[in-house]
Parts: C-alpha cells; structure tokens; sequence
C-alpha cells in the first residue's frame, strides 16, 4: 500500500481557525466601510480612554497610505487558504512554517498597533481591540494545533488508535 | 466448523506474533509521538507565553503612562499640520466665519505695545501646555499668525489627560520660530504637561501678564495674548470639547474645511485674531485685512467685545 503522510494536525484545528478567521473578517470588513464611509459611525462609547474615532482617524489608521483596516481586512482574507481542512491536512512543513509565520506577521503588526493606541494616540478602540484579540487567539490556537501535529504516514499502524490495528487485524482474519 | 476452528486457530497464532511485533511497534512510536508532541507543546507554550507578555506589557506600560503623568509627549508637527497651518491661513480669508463659534471675549486694551527684537509690534501668547482651553486656542492664533508671517518648528501634543475636556489635541509654541514683516511674536508655554516650568516671561511681559492675565486666587489666567497692547484675549478661542477624541493630525486634516465643526470654529476665531493684528498693522497687508471673512470679524469685533 503506497505510504500517504498526514499533518496529524488535530480536527478541530481547521474549522476552529476558520470560524476565527471569519470573525476577524467581519470585523475588518466592519472597520473598513466605517473608514471609506463616513456616514457610518462606529458604534463605540467615547468615554475615558476609549474613543474609536479618535483611533480610526489617527495618523497611525494609515500604513503607507493604505487604510489599517484595509489591511487587516486583506490579512484575514490571506489567512483562509492556510487554515482550509486541505492544508491542515498537508504534512508539507512548508505549508506548516509558512502559516505560523503569516500568524507571527500579524502578531508583529498587532504590537504595534497596541503601541500606537496606548502611547501615540492614547485612545483605545474596542472594534479594533475586537480584532487584535481575535488576531492573537487565532495565533494561539494556530500555534498549538501546529504543535500537536505530528506527521506520520496515515497507512501505517498507528498506535493512536487501538482500534484501527484492531480492525486491521480482524480484516485479516476474515 | 471444525475444519474452520483449526484455521482461526493457526491464524490466530500466526497473526498474534504480528500483533505483538506491531504492538511494540505502535507502543514505540506512539511514546516518539507523545515525546515529540510534549517537546512542541512545550515550545508553543513558551512562544505564546512571549507573545501575551509582550502584548501586555505594551498595554500596561501604556496605562501605567496615562495614569502617572496625565501629560503627553511634545513632538515635532508633522509636515501635514505645519502644511494645514499655512494652507487654511490663506484658503479660509474668503469664507464667511461663523461668529457664533468664537468664545472670548476679546477685550480692548490701551496700553503701550511690546515690540521684538525687530521693533515690530508684538503679538504676546502665554500659555501651558496641560491646558485645554490653550490647546483649542493655539490653532486658531496660528492660522492667524501665519497669514502674517511663516511659522517653523512647531511641535503637537495634548492637553493633560486628567483635566476638563482632556487630552484636548494641540500645538505647542515652546520651539516655534516665526518671521513676519508685519509683526512679532512670542509664544510662552510657561509650564509644560506636568505643570513643570518650561518658558519665562520677560520683565514687561510679565507685568503685562500680572495685570491682564486675568489670574485668579493665585491661579494664572491661561491662556493670555496680548495684540500689541490693542487687543487681549482671556480664555480659550472656541470650545476644545469640538476637538475631543482627534489627533493633531485629524485636526489638520478637518481644520480647511469650514463645514466641518472643527474648521469653523478654528477659522472663526481665527477671522478674530487676523482682524486684531490687522488693528496693530494698521490694515496690513491689504489682501489679508480686506479679506471677507477679516472683514467681518472686524465689524463684528465691537460687538464680540462688548459681550
């Protein structure tokens, strides 16, 4: 039988990451319509500390001219083809590598955005925090299904499961 | 059947020494997996880990910031604000200012000018940078100021955090340089965010300060400008709650447009001020003075003062 190496990649680990990534791109998409138009206000208090106005309108709301939420909109977006079940399934260590450092970018450019809020602009924007812990859960569950993915060739007995070497075995008999 | 039982059995023997090989197999590389899936567990924990204590210390820092000063760094303007300064000076003196912006009032005064070091009539400004009503003030005294002269090293900040209208976003004089033919200027942030001295006051500007300044209970009545002793204005310029929640940069970039509540109270007041230093040049330059929007302010400028 022809050798057929698996991620070993947990399950759940894909539609986990692709309910997050989902939410990160309503999210995005939200941010993104209130920053192109101005008729649609962002439902936030300003009150204190927190201010989404003052934060989308910020000279840190733009990275070379491109809007941050475009950005993060176009980030979430990039991010469906490595958490489809297909690649989570890959036992390619490209695809593994390249998903936790595109995980790791967006992480890099969360920092930042943090900075920014609470030394810059010194305001904080809950949509925008919306994002980042969704960026950063997405990271964490990404890192730890990458973790538990061990590859292994899926035509092999695998001890992980009793039951199929059982079955083996009894399929022999018969 | 019995023929059956004989071949189950000599299968079963056959294959229990396969299943024993394959067990301990199986139980090998199910004890790599565990190993090697503990060893990345580990890792993933630890880079986590990192991630959050970055994240965190960011907020905390950030928090721990606000909370401990209520002041805001004093940085160089950017090009987009020193660029609005000078664009709305000239592109708002044909717009017709909405008067009932303006806070004030402005005062008359007859009292000898100040004059810089060029013997022209001074424009005196005293302020602090933890104060909002100066915070809403300055913009408008420097797209005024500017339609005069040209404005260099000018910085942007905020107001403190944990007074009235906070973190009110503004300009700050403490290292601007301004040239005019016309007039001179002098901008004194006296303190700075956390209420430390920054600038002094001459002599007479002081004197001028102690009389008009408008102090009360040992409190200096911020902030004061003085119009080339014509003119003096005590308090904010317009309302800084307009400004709540922006950035100077989002101030910049509302301040040319008169429709926006931001660009009308700024060129408003600002309408004010040009048409108090038009007062101390004695109508110039012409094309500044006899602007629409000078004009009326300066018909309207009894009236404001008499409030």
């Amino acid at each position: 039988m022809p050798s057929k190496m698996t991620s070993g990649a947990p399950v759940w680990a894909a539609p986990v990451c692709l309910v997050l990534t989902v939410i990160g791109i309503g999210l995005a998409t939200y941010l993104t319509i209130a920053h192109y138009d101005t008729n649609i206000p962002l439902t936030c208090p300003a009150k204190g500390a927190i201010d989404c106005e003052a934060v989308t309108t910020s000279a840190q709301s733009k990275v070379f001219g491109i809007p941050v939420a475009l950005l993060g909109l176009a980030y979430f977006v990039g991010m469906i083809p490595w958490h489809l079940p297909m690649a989570w399934r890959s036992a390619d260590p490209r695809i593994k590598i390249g998903r936790l450092l595109y995980g790791l970018s967006g992480i890099g450019f969360v920092c930042y955005l943090v900075y920014a809020e609470a030394f810059i602009i010194k305001k904080i924007c809950l949509w925008c925090t919306g994002v980042h812990i969704t960026t950063l859960v997405l990271f964490v569950v990404t890192v730890f299904a990458s973790a538990l993915a061990i590859p292994h060739d899926a035509t092999a007995i695998d001890d992980d499961d009793d039951d199929d070497d059982d079955d083996d075995l009894e399929d022999s008999d018969d | 059947m019995a023929d059956g039982r004989d071949d189950k059995g000599r299968t079963s023997t056959k294959y229990a020494a396969k299943k024993a090989a394959t067990e301990r197999i199986a139980a090998q590389r199910a004890a790599q997996q565990r190993a090697d899936r503990k060893r990345n567990l580990l890792w993933a924990g630890g880079g986590v880990l990192l991630v959050i204590v970055v994240i965190g210390g960011i907020v905390l820092a950030g928090l721990h910031t606000k909370k401990s000063a209520g002041a805001s760094d004093v940085l160089p303007a950017s090009t987009a604000v020193s660029q609005a300064v000078a664009t709305t000076a000239t592109s708002s003196l044909t717009t017709q200012p909405d008067l009932s912006k303006v806070s004030g009032p402005p005062s008359a005064l007859t009292t000898p000018a100040l004059t810089g070091s060029n013997g022209l009539p001074q424009v005196l400004y005293v302020g602090a940078e933890w104060c909002p009503n100066c915070g809403a003030t300055r913009w408008s005294l420097a797209v005024a100021l500017a339609r005069f002269g040209t404005f260099s090293g000018l910085s942007t900040t905020y107001s403190s955090s944990t007074d009235s209208d906070p973190h009110t976003p503004t300009l700050s004089f403490r290292d601007a340089s301004y040239k005019s033919s016309y007039v001179d200027f002098d901008g004194k942030e006296q303190v700075d965010g956390n209420n430390q001295p920054l600038q002094s006051l001459t002599t007479a500007e002081n004197a001028l300060f102690e009389k008009y300044g408008g102090a009360t209970a040992g409190t200096p009545g911020y902030p004061f400008i003085d119009f080339g002793g014509k003119w003096r204005q005590n308090g904010t310029a317009f309302d800084p709650s307009v400004l709540a929640g922006l950035t100077p940069d989002s101030v910049a970039a509302q301040m040319g447009d008169s429709t926006s509540k931001q660009g009308a109270a700024i060129q408003a007041s600002a309408d004010v001020f040009t048409a108090e230093i038009c007062d101390m040049t004695g109508g110039k330059p012409a094309n500044v003075c006899t602007a629409t929007g000078v004009v009326t302010a300066t018909t309207a400028l009894a009236s404001l003062a008499s409030k």
